[in-house]
């Protein structure tokens, strides 16, 4: 069957460009949710199956298994299936469902210590093997200089990609719908053709190598296919077929790499396009469609990858980041909303709210009011969405971008990133106080000075002393990425991702900051209240007097609203002054995952009167319980945040009890439309929506069983509660609940 | 000109129609028991210009489509003049201006906001003069006088009655409130009647202020549902 039936041809039948088919063929859906329709029996069954297992890996203590003899690849383990009968989309990681393969690549040790976290043994085989191959982790740490391994230990860089995939790359899985494999295959083979032809630098000899990789990989990804008796070669023809030819894309990439985020990308509109040619011509119903889109959901939510507990502590609950991006504006001003729109946020009534896949909503005052209406039903009920705002990422990125991970966007197969952790701000200036020693290890850390002398702290003495720490800070933090990222790429390239990619993507180096709120509360209370230093018997400042009040960040107060800013755009101004591996453009965030609360564990005492060792808040949410003026104040300090210079994304992680939000489902659901218009009218970038009361979290901290699948936005991504530590689940229950006065 | 505020919520959802952002004034002339905002009473609070009020009020208006800008307490009545002028700059901003009251302050101020606010939140605490007085230390008759005032002008009005135990929770209570709103029920869109809670505790125990119900439970959705019903058909009788 003619694969391209009845589409609109264009720019994208000569080239790869799955936007301009997009564009060209979409149906844009204005009206409401009344046309969707309930789980077909095959889903409910294959439903019951992953909570079965779901609940075994929960009873064996978080790993269901581990194939403890294979090393992970594409082709590696052979077709295997959940219930055969019921399920419809074909694929799983490993030899059985929710068993975690081995991916030694980035480091062994870690891939050793975590078989051994979860009671298990990696096979002799596979330590012996790796004796001779070298990886990423080895790479990096023969590189490091004695500086970044001190700012690592002390932890002024923590959550560094060193000793983990980095993931972040979000390979353009459509493509392989709709092209086929060979086409790709065809396309790449050109590329290294012409590549042949260019002087042989070592950025050239470096891309061939690469392309050489990404063409083995695609041959490979047929054949996984192969081995689910399904040929992929060619374009798919229906939804059924796009959406499995998406899966296995997206399933070989996660065979290849354990990524920090393995996002999705944007697929549902995409794959409207087949769904609505199919519904025409009769071969597919309602039902019929929200099946296919269910049981992709239901692979998705198989994803596993093995972790280390240090890996856990930063980004905490398992989380996949099979972040998927719905919505958003077409450049011609249509909404990008499809009725598979609806159906992917569906996903949640039909398979109960869940962490994953990362629903991730693009919204634009444009978007129709009906999905607007849809899409805060869901989230008041379901504590499961978050909402970029495309109004902002759109004049920067186009109409074909996707949110990596939590809230850093990338044109689909355009661009790729290499993934920078974070900086923590706080510590920078406790060091910068102490001349450079950091404040619990009492170790030289940064350039030498005297210890800060006076006992009240001077505001513009003190802030000059912090941008000559930052402006270091910021050089070593380039140069540990650069290393780190030169070291990926040599030992644990992401082929198969990159294959999906054009052959010369623009690549983006995303930094990110932790503890803005503490530090911008920090200064204020230094220039509005009187701050005295104290000292141990060695002149070094380990604690602070505060007396009197100051502004504090998250009460729309500009004094101090500003330092926040001012802040932001001082990092970004000195990261840029380092130039960054493969010219990759600098970019940063203010996202903590829920790192917040180990970078917390590693700072001191600070200005603002925080106690040493207690949790920041979470990305660029002000200090737990410091609003006085309620939600609205809040959300008005965040939206200050200049998404100009912190493109990689500004996080806001918001929480209110549902009685202050509205008496009825519905008054709720119409308030956070207006919530939402009105924080992203303000050119907001982020925020995840939570809304339940404090006591239910309290509930499930003292028994788990109370609510198996509670499932909560924490700081970019949605996590079930009960996968996190009781420190992380005390810090969620800290953070400021909005309430009705 | 110069009022003292309590507070400034910036999202409000049940002080009226949509999202409000709710300004708390400080001081009240009434000393009801269940008082939830004791913190109001007192004639302390900060002081503010009604331009710095209405400046710190429109950072919130890109939020405001359906809803507006309550003015609650402690008792706004009582610095009516303030509210007034504040009234002045707001209603030129385009935002729609409920007040939220006892109706238990009369005078020419009173009616000069009266005539500048879109709606009222009356609160008709008790249904007899007599319970009125000893558990708020006001007067019903007052706060009939200003239901009457607001008819009079074509105000809309929600009213609204807190729900205690043993206070207002009997079903005499609830038929003698549909007949004292009877004749004002042209501009009445909504009675609430709500629930008793003791949230408030935490503040009392701060201020070190008994609190004087403390040994009453919270009543509970069941009641306010029973009660509800019954002021429906009570309502429907008294027209």
């Amino acid at each position: 069957m003619d694969a391209y039936r009845n589409f609109k041809t264009g720019k994208w039948c000569c080239d790869i460009d799955v936007a301009d088919f997009i564009r060209l063929n979409y149906t844009p859906y204005e009206g409401d949710d009344s046309f969707l329709v309930g789980p077909t029996e095959r889903t409910k069954k294959l439903r019951a199956v992953l909570e079965a297992l779901q609940k075994a890996e929960k009873d064996n203590g978080g790993v269901l298994g581990v194939d403890t003899d294979t090393v992970s690849t594409l082709l590696a383990y052979p077709a295997a299936y959940m219930d055969k009968e019921n399920e419809i989309i074909f694929g799983l990681q490993t030899g059985a469902p929710l068993v975690r393969g081995i991916n030694p690549f980035g480091g062994l040790r870690m891939a050793k210590a975590a078989c051994e976290a979860y009671g298990y043994k990696m096979s002799d085989d596979i330590v012996h093997d790796f004796k001779y191959r070298k990886t990423h982790n080895d790479g990096v740490f023969q590189v490091y200089s004695d500086e970044m391994r001190k700012c690592r230990h002390v932890g002024i860089l923590t959550g560094l990609p060193d000793a983990y995939g980095r993931g972040r790359i979000i390979g353009d899985y459509r493509r392989v719908a709709l092209y086929g494999v060979d086409k790709l295959i065809e396309e790449k083979t050109k590329d290294k053709l012409r590549l042949g032809e260019n002087t042989m630098t070592e950025e050239n000899i470096r891309l061939c190598e690469e392309v050489y990789e990404q063409i083995e990989a695609l041959q490979q990804l047929k054949m996984l296919a192969n081995m689910y008796g399904i040929d992929i070669s060619a374009p798919a023809t229906n939804l059924l077929e796009a959406t499995q030819w998406v899966y296995f894309a997206y399933l070989a990439a996660n065979k290849d790499q354990n990524g920090a985020a393995m996002s999705l990308g944007r697929v549902s509109t995409f794959l409207d396009i087949y769904a609505e040619r199919d519904l025409r011509e009769g071969t597919l119903d309602e039902s019929g469609a929200q099946e296919i889109i269910d049981q992709f959901v239901i692979k998705l939510r198989t994803m596993r990858h093995l972790r280390t507990p240090e890996y856990n502590d930063l980004f905490a609950g398992d989380p996949m980041w099979i972040t998927e991006s719905i919505g958003g504006i077409c450049e011609d001003g249509r909404p990008l909303v499809t009725k598979n729109s609806f159906r992917m946020l569906h996903t949640l009534y039909n398979l109960g709210s869940s962490a994953e896949p990362n629903l991730t909503v693009l919204w634009s005052e444009k978007l129709p009011r009906g999905f607007k209406k849809f899409a805060a039903k869901v989230s008041a009920e379901t504590d499961s969405i978050q909402y970029e705002n495309d109004d902002v990422m759109r004049p920067l990125n186009g109409d074909d971008y996707a949110i990596a991970c939590c809230v850093s966007s990338m044109k689909v197969g355009e661009q790729m990133q290499f993934f920078g952790a974070r900086c923590n701000l706080p510590k920078t200036l406790l060091m910068a106080l102490n001349g450079g020693k950091d404040e619990r290890y009492f170790m030289q850390v940064g350039p030498q000075m005297p210890i800060y002398e006076k006992d009240v702290l001077d505001y513009d003495e003190v802030m000059m002393r912090f941008d000559y720490y930052l402006s270091w800070l910021a050089r070593v933090y380039v140069n540990t990425m650069n290393v780190i990222h030169y070291m990926h790429d040599k030992y644990a390239y992401e082929k198969i991702q990159m294959a999906l990619h054009d052959t010369q993507p623009e690549r983006l180096m995303a930094f990110g900051v932790a503890g803005l709120s503490v530090l911008a509360d920090s200064f204020s209370a230094i220039k509005y209240a009187k701050v005295t230093a104290i000292r141990n018997e060695d002149g070094v400042i380990v604690d602070f007097k505060t007396e009197g009040d100051f502004p504090k960040y998250g009460n729309d107060d500009d004094r101090v609203d500003g330092i926040a800013k001012e802040i932001l755009e001082k990092v970004m101004a000195e990261l840029r002054k380092t130039p960054t591996y493969r010219g990759a453009k600098h970019t940063l965030s203010a996202l903590t995952i829920t790192s917040n609360v180990v970078y917390g564990k590693k700072t001191g005492n600070t200005p603002d009167g925080r106690k040493a060792g207690e949790p920041f808040a979470p990305g660029a949410n002000p200090m737990h319980n410091r609003e006085s003026n309620g939600a609205l104040a809040s959300l008005n300090s965040v939206a200050k945040l200049p998404y100009d210079c912190c493109r990689d994304g500004i996080s806001n992680t918001f929480s209110i009890v549902p009685a202050a939000l509205g008496k009825t489902t519905e008054e709720r659901a119409e308030n956070l439309v207006e919530i939402l218009d009105g924080y992203f009218s303000q050119h907001a970038h982020h925020i995840n929506v939570n809304v339940l009361d404090r006591q239910k979290l309290i509930d499930a901290m003292n028994d788990p069983d109370l609510y198996p699948n509670l499932t909560i936005r924490v700081s970019g991504y949605a996590v079930n509660f009960n996968k996190l530590t009781k420190e992380q689940q005390r810090e969620v229950i800290s953070r400021t609940f909005h309430s009705a006065m | 000109m110069k009022g003292r505020i309590s507070a400034i919520q910036s999202l409000g959802t049940v002080d009226g129609p949509g999202l409000r952002t709710v300004i708390f004034a400080a001081h009240c002339p009434l000393r009801c028991a269940y008082c939830h905002n004791p913190e109001t009473w007192a004639e302390n609070g900060e002081e503010y210009e009604a331009e710095d009020i209405a400046k710190k009020v429109l950072r919130f208006k890109p939020y405001i489509r359906n809803g507006g800008v309550t003015f609650s307490g402690g008792e706004p009545l009582v610095q009516a003049k303030f509210f007034s002028s504040l009234a002045d700059i707001l209603k030129s901003e385009g935002l729609h201006i409920a007040l939220d009251t006892s109706g238990n302050v009369a005078g020419e101020d009173v009616d000069e906001l009266t005539e500048k606010i879109d709606m009222a939140l009356l609160d008709i605490k008790f249904t007899t003069e007599e319970e009125y007085r000893t558990y708020t230390g006001g007067s019903l008759r007052k706060t009939l006088d200003y239901l009457g005032k607001l008819h009079a002008l074509g105000k809309r009005v929600w009213i609204r009655q807190v729900i205690a135990q043993g206070l207002t929770d009997s079903e005499e209570n609830i038929t003698r409130l549909a007949r004292l709103i009877a004749p004002f029920e042209s501009v009445i869109d909504r009675v609430e009647l709500l629930p008793f809670r003791k949230l408030c505790l935490e503040k009392y125990e701060q201020l070190g202020i008994p609190f004087p119900l403390a040994a009453v439970p919270e009543t509970d959705e069941a009641t306010i549902a029973r009660l509800s019903a019954l002021l429906a058909q009570e309502r429907s009788k008294a027209v």
